[in-house]
């Protein structure tokens, strides 16, 4: 079984690819002892793996001084700022929601009940408070539906 | 991150105090950039793409063991809401004027010793910045994490969902690209 990782011969090229990934471990400092030591006994014995290494631990050295440029502070307080009004921007959605359902039901529910007014006019009514719902509500999906992805910003930018 | 106050922090919003939220975006907002960069290499499109990522974290949070480290669920939020916008992108990219390509911007860092060697090295980082960024998206994804997030394999296969002993085969392709890249230029 060790004779296999260490030491097979019918595909060569391969082979040292298993010691190259081998030698990502070794420079991100990742390797067990085990694979350690089969690296460190491979290098030994091959010149082209040696200066692959020095290779790879330029490029990793290399790699390890490039900086993303970071964003400035006052980009990063308006990030919380926008952030936290969309989460609130939420909550305020639904606390209108069950405002106006609730104040627009309660007051059909009195309309319908009174004495006071004509029966067309009670019709009349309700057919307004239905249509104002219906209208609130589908205003309301597209808002919603918007609200955590807005697909379109990048088009019309 | 702290793990006691991130937690702290973390209870207290699932008790309904959102303002705590701060503490956790202020604590990762940098991380999360880094990465969103390292796939979508336009800094206006990394910092949009964070705010979803907050923003959908915030109202899955309930669904989150808070016993278990923020970053590595919230990296996967991220890396979704990244690789769809990638997606989405490539699909209406015939709308994208040809002036409106990405910038890629990177601090390259010259503390070399004397003025040649600096220049030298200089013109090696602009190359290593120029393969980089020609390098399909997965693999500047490891690779960000790998050397502008410094995490460790375990994290790296956490964050990527694969399994630990990927993570290495996985760095090797990518350098190895990187490498050929930089040879070619
Ligand atoms: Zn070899």
């Amino acid at each position: 079984m060790s004779q296999q990782s260490t030491q097979s011969g019918s595909n060569p090229s391969s082979a040292h690819e298993e010691f190259e990934i081998l030698m990502m471990g070794a420079l991100d400092g990742e390797l067990s002892q085990g694979e350690q030591a089969s690296l460190q006994s491979h290098l030994q014995g091959c010149a082209s793996c040696s200066q692959k290494l020095a290779q790879y631990r330029h490029l990793v050295d290399l790699t390890d001084s490039l900086r993303l440029e970071e964003p400035q502070d006052y980009e990063l307080d308006r990030f919380w700022n926008t952030l936290y009004n969309r989460m609130e921007r939420r909550s305020a959605w639904w606390f209108l929601v069950i405002g106006v359902v609730g104040v627009t039901s309660a007051l059909m529910f009195e309309v319908f009940r009174t004495d006071l007014l004509a029966w067309w006019l009670k019709a009349g009514l309700g057919l307004v408070a239905t249509g104002f719902l219906l209208l609130f509500v589908s205003v309301l999906r597209v808002r919603l539906r918007t609200l955590p992805y807005d697909r379109y910003r990048e088009v019309h930018r | 991150m702290d793990r006691e106050k991130e937690k702290a922090a973390l209870e207290s919003v699932l008790r309904g105090r959102k303002e705590d939220f701060e503490a956790i975006v202020r604590g990762y907002q940098g991380q999360a950039y880094a990465v969103a960069m390292g796939l979508v290499k336009n800094s206006n499109d990394a910092m949009d793409l964070c705010q979803d990522a907050f923003l959908r974290s915030f109202r899955a949070l309930r669904s989150f063991d808070t016993s278990q480290p923020f970053f590595p669920w919230f990296y996967r939020i991220l890396r979704n809401v990244c690789l769809t916008h990638l997606k989405r992108r490539r699909t209406f990219s015939f709308l994208r004027r040809r002036n409106e390509e990405d910038e890629f911007e990177m601090d390259i860092p010259c503390e070399a010793a004397g003025p040649e060697d600096r220049a030298e090295q200089g013109e090696e980082l602009q190359r290593l910045a120029k393969a980089f960024e020609a390098l399909p998206p997965r693999d500047r994804e490891i690779l960000s994490l790998r050397h502008f997030q410094e995490m460790p394999y375990a994290e790296i296969a956490q964050s990527l969902e694969i399994p630990v002993g990927t993570v290495m085969s996985r760095l090797f392709y990518a350098r190895r690209k990187l490498k050929e890249r930089m040879e070619q230029a």
